[in-house]
């Protein structure tokens, strides 16, 4: 027998099983808060998709951390660094005077964030403590807050930016995994942002070029190109060619900043027209002009042939033609250097004044084109992680709901192979009972006919008739009390074996007119009489018992039918849903003799419009639930009628309630008071979801001690 | 003297009615056959018989009815007929209780459902020894 839940343990002290449920509480809110987690993380990478933010992004930014913290104060601000400002690009608040603003950087408890680059946790001691020490300056509006938090968004090395939230009201305080858990987001955040960022950046510089003349037009298509491509190695071909247009361009190379740091990697390098292998240089590389270029943070330009032959060759072709120009310039994307770009010829003095001005600006449009692909790649690798994830969660969860199932199902075979034995074992007892009587009563027919006179022969005649007449069914214990009557009767009419013959003649149905089974009765082969008599009863008994038993076990075959389907192919059908519940009860009854009373109390319905076999599976669900909560002893209430356009069923235990802290969770997915590995905690889960689907809805009330009811209202015409 | 009695405890009418007539038929003429639904009805009748002075031989058993489980009847049967045949027929029943009916109530023989007349049969006889 499975466990009830640990509240149903009488042994268990208050002190335990509070303790217990605060565990159990703590488990499931931990489980609860992962699965909610990776949720969040995969739709915040999944809004790196979009070019810019919009109000509807950050909103759904706002949705998301809402699900995972108290967040009804909340702030997303962008830090500006060249302007020195952080402007706030969302803002939600309790109070409607609180609007988005736009404030120079040093001000605020965002400045904090933003110059320690660290998540901060305050309280309002906290924060006046900041202010004395000058840690916080100018803090923004009327500082009201119970608690606050704010994490950096932070990514590639640089801050984007911050997100706050904040209450103001005393119940709820904030705590260190509170802010764990918001800077964590915050990081996911970020690569979204740094990706926001750049975009935001490369349309910038698109702006500006805009409006120059012939060369930046020229440029501007590079720009343009750019913006389509987000994979680096096809920037650097439509670069190539772009400069190639512009520029004597024999060699042409990209390298850019390893992601440890500390060495430059030519992702893209062609010379006269061939690809080289990728290759690498450490930073503080003594000859390469490309370290030096990054080193120094300074364009070179080279026209001379010593420098340019100490430099080692990115390529590992044999120069047949020497380099006589070249330039090498950083990459400088949103204030940061990510690489170095250079272009080289065979020509000397290659590069005048044109030429090195079209260079510099298709330089500035390569690095933030490269940067762009960079934050791409990191957010884009980031939702692919995340949606494998998510992947992997599903199937997991799918896995645990076919368990679930298959648990539930377990348990039931054991019952079910009682319940299907029984009516095999009376039909085989049955069957065997009438071919030894068909045996005994045709052999010693003939005999005792010859045996009787024509009276007597009428008399067994009525007999036989009276013994094979429908049989009117009496409990054992009625039985028992006709037979001991008859008893009596025999012994006063002074016939011996009066006990033994009294249930014979009850059996025979005779016993009613003894005075017409005198004769028999008295005559000398009474014995055979009643024998054959008997064996010819026992021929209809036993078929009718035959009758009987089959019915049960078929009954039983078909609900164990209904209950393999589930999950089968689902048909919208119109069904009779007191005809579902005796199915679910007809697996459920040796369950149900444990020690439950069942009370059924089915109004005429019309027939509802639904899926059979899920409907079945809320019934299983609620009336297993019943049964274990009240370790299988007390009243199983199953009661079914019609309120306006809806089906009201409803299933009701005398068993150990659920305590109101419960009540609000039992319908979360994984939520379980069951020991661990006796429930999925999905089984409520599945009941709500299928009660939804179907447009109802299900509800529970309860009290500790007393019981619970669940109910659920379905719509007869069903979903729609 | 009374005949001796043979008691069949089972919830399901189809088992009695089957069991009845098979054992009516191979012992019929020695004893008489008696069956209760319960096992709270089986102890009632336990009083009855003893005070009409019936010699109780054989109880044959369920194990899952509602109410008291078959073990715990025989446990109980044991206590006031100690030298009665037991012996339990289920289609189900926890090993942990069997166990404890071998035990406690001195069970003769436990036979599964769907069981086979002659086994029983012999399983009565069996436990009977002389005295048939």
């Amino acid at each position: 027998m499975i466990e009830s839940d640990a509240s149903a343990r009488p042994m268990t002290t208050e002190s335990q099983l509070l303790k217990r449920v605060a565990e159990l509480e703590r488990e499931v809110a931990e489980r609860r808060q992962g699965e909610s987690l990776q949720r969040a993380l995969y739709e915040i990478a999944s809004l790196s998709t979009a070019d810019s933010p919009e109000h509807e992004h950050y909103a759904w930014l706002h949705e998301i951390v809402g699900r995972l913290m108290h967040a009804k104060n909340f702030i997303i601000a962008t830090y500006d660094a060249e302007e020195g400002l952080i402007r706030q690009e969302y803002l939600v608040d309790e109070d409607p005077s609180e609007v988005a603003v736009t404030f120079p950087y040093g001000e605020g408890i965002s400045s904090l964030v933003i110059r320690t680059r660290l998540p901060w946790l305050l309280d309002n001691d906290l924060f006046q403590s900041l202010v004395a020490q000058g840690e916080i300056l100018a803090a923004r509006g009327v500082v009201d807050f119970n608690s606050w938090m704010g994490a950096p968004l932070i990514a590639q090395d640089q801050v984007y930016g911050l997100i706050i939230v904040q209450s103001y009201s005393a119940d709820i305080t904030y705590t260190q995994a509170d802010l764990d858990l918001l800077n964590f987001v915050a990081s996911h955040v970020a690569a979204t942002a740094a990706r926001w960022q750049a975009n935001a950046a490369l349309k910038r510089a698109m702006d500006d070029l805009a409006v120059s003349a012939e060369t930046l037009r020229l440029v501007g298509n590079i720009g343009k190109d750019l913006t389509g491509s987000l994979d680096t190695e096809a920037i650097c071909r439509t670069l190539e060619k772009r400069f190639s247009a512009l520029l004597p361009v024999d060699v042409f190379g990209v390298a850019m900043l390893s992601p440890a740091g500390d060495a430059l990697d030519f992702l893209f390098y062609v010379e006269d027209g061939l690809i080289d292998e990728p290759s690498s240089y450490p930073l503080d590389h003594p000859t390469s002009l490309a370290a030096l270029t990054f080193r120094e943070d300074r364009e070179l330009t080279i026209f001379n042939e010593a420098q340019l032959a100490n430099a080692p060759s990115a390529s590992g072709f044999t120069e047949s033609t020497p380099i006589l120009s070249a330039v090498f310039r950083p990459l400088i994307a949103n204030g940061r250097r990510i690489g170095v770009l250079t272009v080289q010829s065979h020509q000397a003095n290659a590069y005048g004044e044109r030429e090195m001005e079209v260079f510099r600006s298709a330089a500035s449009f390569a690095a933030i084109a490269l940067a762009n692909a960079d934050a791409f790649a990191i957010a884009e690798n980031a939702r692919k992680q995340a949606a494998k994830a998510l992947e992997d969660q599903h199937q997991a969860e799918a896995q645990l709901v076919h368990s679930e199932k298959m648990a539930a199902l377990g348990q039931l075979i054991a019952g079910v192979a009682h319940e299907i034995n029984t009516p095999i074992g009376a039909i085989k007892s049955s069957g065997s009972n009438i071919s030894d009587a068909l045996d005994s009563a045709l052999l010693g027919l003939p005999a005792l006919m010859d045996e009787l006179d024509t009276t007597g022969r009428e008399h067994f005649s009525a007999l036989v008739a009276r013994a094979i007449k429908p049989k009117n069914m009496l409990s054992t214990r009625e039985e028992r009390a006709v037979v001991r009557e008859v008893t009596g009767a025999l012994e006063a009419l002074g016939l011996d074996q009066a006990r033994h013959r009294a249930g014979l003649l009850v059996q025979l149905q005779s016993h009613t007119d003894l005075e017409q089974m005198l004769p028999l009765l008295r005559h000398p082969s009474v014995d055979r009489i009643l024998d054959i008599a008997y064996g010819v009863s026992t021929i209809s008994t036993n078929a009718g018992n035959i009758n009987t038993a089959v019915d049960r076990v078929a009954k039983i075959i078909f609900a164990l039918k209904s209950f393999s389907r589930f999950g089968g192919v689902q048909v919208w059908t119109e069904s009779d849903l007191a005809e579902g519940l005796e199915t679910v009860l007809t697996i459920y009854q040796n369950q149900i003799k444990h020690g439950t009373e069942l009370v059924r109390q089915f109004q005429p319905m019309p027939q509802v419009r639904c899926l059979p076999d899920e409907i079945n599976q809320v019934w299983t669900n609620l009336i297993h639930n019943a049964l274990q909560a009240m370790d299988h002893k007390g009243t199983l209430t199953i009661s079914l009628s019609q309120e306006g356009e809806d089906a009201l069923v409803s299933v009701s235990d005398t068993g150990c309630g659920i305590p109101p802290e419960v009540q609000q969770r039992i319908f979360e997915p994984f939520f379980t008071t069951k020991p661990a590995g006796e429930g999925t905690g999905l089984g409520l889960d599945i009941v709500r979801k299928i009660v939804e689907k179907h447009m109802g809805r299900i509800s529970v009330e309860s009290e500790v001690g007393r019981g619970t009811t669940f109910t659920v209202h379905l719509p007869i015409a069903g979903a729609g | 003297m009374e005949k001796g009695i043979l008691l069949c405890v089972d919830d399901e009418i189809i088992v009695l009615t089957a069991l009845k007539d098979q054992l009516r038929r191979a012992f019929g003429n020695d004893f008489l056959i008696d069956v209760a639904e319960s096992a709270e009805e089986a102890l009632e009748l336990l009083d009855e018989l003893a005070e009409h002075g019936h010699a109780l031989l054989v109880i044959v058993s369920d194990w899952l009815m509602p109410g008291m489980k078959g073990d715990e009847f025989l446990i109980e049967a044991h206590k006031r007929f100690p030298s009665v045949v037991k012996i339990m027929l289920s289609g189900q029943a926890e090993s942990a209780a069997v166990e404890r009916a071998r035990r406690e109530a001195g069970l003769h023989d436990f036979l599964s459902k769907p069981w086979n007349a002659e086994t029983l049969v012999e399983s009565i006889k069996h436990g009977l020894g002389g005295k048939l």
